[in-house]
């Protein structure tokens, strides 16, 4: 099996700053399980960046500016798990980070995912689209999904149900099985009603869609030439 | 935090407090695998499939066909690879009526239908396209999940386990069953009086609080037994409160939703939620960006 390259980020402590959110409580377990469920199926972990570590510039690529430093970090692996708070309005995806370094948050306007190494996304945060709309879906990730193979998150609001998200997506990402159906079986929870979703691009729809209902970690160096298509699947 | 306004309509006690049952002790292992196996008309042999063994589960496969035990809760998932989840380019057009009525019969034929239930979700898995000119194109339902949930007592369970679920193909054939519901057995310990639901979300702004959240809007609020997840260890079944909230940021663009749990007995049993994960020790601060503390990735053809 290909071998695939790791780095996890997650707040759970906030500050009564400018940086302020809700304190939240399993995201360590939820980024970190998933990295190790990944290094014991054989991949390597490269980060794990948690609370004030876990920057913007982690995120932002250098053509935006601000100390934009993804190619060093989320575009450096492979597999990148960023589970915390999230928020999304006037088409842009923001992620919320405890210490502005160099903003609070993170913004889907600065962000090139995939034009390095980086081939699968995971937010593990709300509003990772607002709905299932094309709209909501190409108008958010069209322009940052560029090389990116499929990011993984949800519509609208989730609940952190269970601490063992993560290690369970990563033991079925990290052992070889379908990528989107392990997210959407591994996250969806009838009791609480979300809606996880996986956002494949491709050059052509046969592509994206291909992407969406077959791609494993050994697809990895399948590349995206370009996101002409994007074919997406969720549970609700 | 300031008070949370409750306006939503709180859950209804039952007239007599429902009592905490003992769970039985399930039996997990390769022989009660190959028996369930017999119960879904698989030939369930050795020499007709294979077993396979981790942490957590033992699988046996025949054909296309994977029926996976959980050693700690006992629940199964039954489910045929070739069907389940994939896309073969159809659309279910089944009612939820429909899915429900198709659902019954199949865990009847099984002899998995709880003796009370009730309808706890419809979800479907959808699919969709959208090209350059960015409209949807080939949104289509790939299965229906009919998720029930066992009634016992007057109460329905709940929580991450404590439901069976069937899923259905666009030609109404089930491709994958999970059930996560164990075995009840008798009663460990007659309740003697409920908490009221407005107590259970005076605890939870109480955690709120310690948590530094300082606005909640509480959607629901559910009385339920509880039953934990597939790979929980869980000696009782309890009633219990689950309340469902979305937690609202500063400045009310960022949300997230949370659920927490209490005992509604006044003399409960335990705990019954599984231990909090230790909260990891913090980590030393980063000192600089640019991969100065970065460790060396091994080389690989990205």
């Amino acid at each position: 099996m290909t071998t695939v390259t790791v780095g996890v980020e997650w707040i759970n402590d906030f500050h009564s700053d400018a940086c302020s959110q809700n304190q939240l409580v399993y995201m360590n377990t939820h980024a970190e399980g998933f990295r190790n469920s990944m290094v014991a199926n054989g991949h390597t972990a490269v980060f794990d960046w948690g609370d004030d570590n876990a920057w913007e510039t982690d995120f932002r690529n250098p053509a935006s500016g601000g100390g934009g430093d993804a190619l060093n970090w989320s575009d450096n692996v492979n597999f990148c798990y960023f589970a915390d708070h999230g928020g999304n309005w006037s088409n842009i995806m923001h992620i919320a980070f405890s210490k502005s370094h160099n903003e609070c948050l993170g913004s889907s306007d600065t962000w090139k995912l995939g034009v390095k190494d980086l081939k699968w996304l995971v937010l593990d945060v709300c509003d990772g689209t607002l709905d299932t709309t094309a709209s909501a879906v190409v108008d958010v990730w069209g322009g940052p999904m560029q090389g990116i193979h499929i990011i993984f998150t949800f519509v609208n609001i989730t609940s952190p149900w269970s601490s063992s998200e993560g290690s369970d997506f990563g033991s079925d990402a990290g052992s070889g099985k379908a990528l989107s159906n392990a997210w959407l079986d591994r996250t969806y929870s009838s009791s609480i009603a979300n809606s996880p979703i996986a956002i494949a691009a491709g050059a052509t729809q046969d592509e994206a869609i291909n992407r969406r209902e077959n791609e494993t970690i050994d697809w990895r160096d399948y590349s995206v030439t370009s996101t002409s298509w994007l074919a997406w699947k969720w549970r609700y | 935090m300031s008070t949370i306004p409750i306006t939503l309509k709180m859950p209804e006690l039952p007239g007599s407090p429902p009592p905490i049952f003992t769970l039985r002790t399930p039996r997990v292992n390769e022989s009660a695998l190959l028996n369930l196996a017999h119960t879904f008309k698989l030939k369930g042999r050795e020499e007709a499939g294979s077993i396979s063994r981790d942490a957590s589960t033992f699988t046996y496969a025949e054909g296309a066909f994977d029926l996976t035990f959980h050693r700690a809760s006992g629940a199964f998932r039954f489910k045929d690879r070739n069907r389940w989840q994939i896309d073969h380019r159809a659309n279910v057009e089944l009612s939820d009526e429909d899915a429900v009525k198709l659902a019954r019969t199949y865990l009847s034929r099984y002899q998995l239908l709880p003796e009370d239930w009730k309808v706890l979700r419809v979800s479907r898995l959808h699919v969709a396209t959208a090209g350059p000119d960015r409209k949807m194109q080939d949104h289509r339902v790939i299965d229906v999940a009919v998720c029930l949930q066992p009634v016992v007592h007057g109460l329905p369970v709940d929580g991450p386990g404590g439901k069976v679920t069937v899923y259905l193909d666009h030609e109404g054939r089930m491709t994958c069953l999970d059930h996560i519901s164990r075995r009840i057995g008798p009663v460990y310990r007659k309740v003697t009086r409920l908490h009221s639901p407005e107590h259970a979300v005076d605890e939870a702004r109480r955690t709120w609080a310690e948590r530094g959240v300082r606005e909640v809007d509480v959607r629901e609020v559910r009385l339920c037994y509880f039953e934990m997840g597939w790979n929980d260890v869980q000696r009782y079944l309890q009633p219990a409160y689950i309340v469902f909230a979305t937690l609202v940021g500063v400045d009310q663009r960022i949300k997230m939703g949370d659920i927490y749990v209490t005992h509604a007995a006044v003399n409960h049993a335990g705990r019954i939620v599984p231990l909090a994960p230790t909260r990891r020790v913090a980590q030393k601060p980063r000192r600089a960006q640019g991969g100065d503390d970065r460790p060396t990735p091994p080389n690989h053809a990205g």
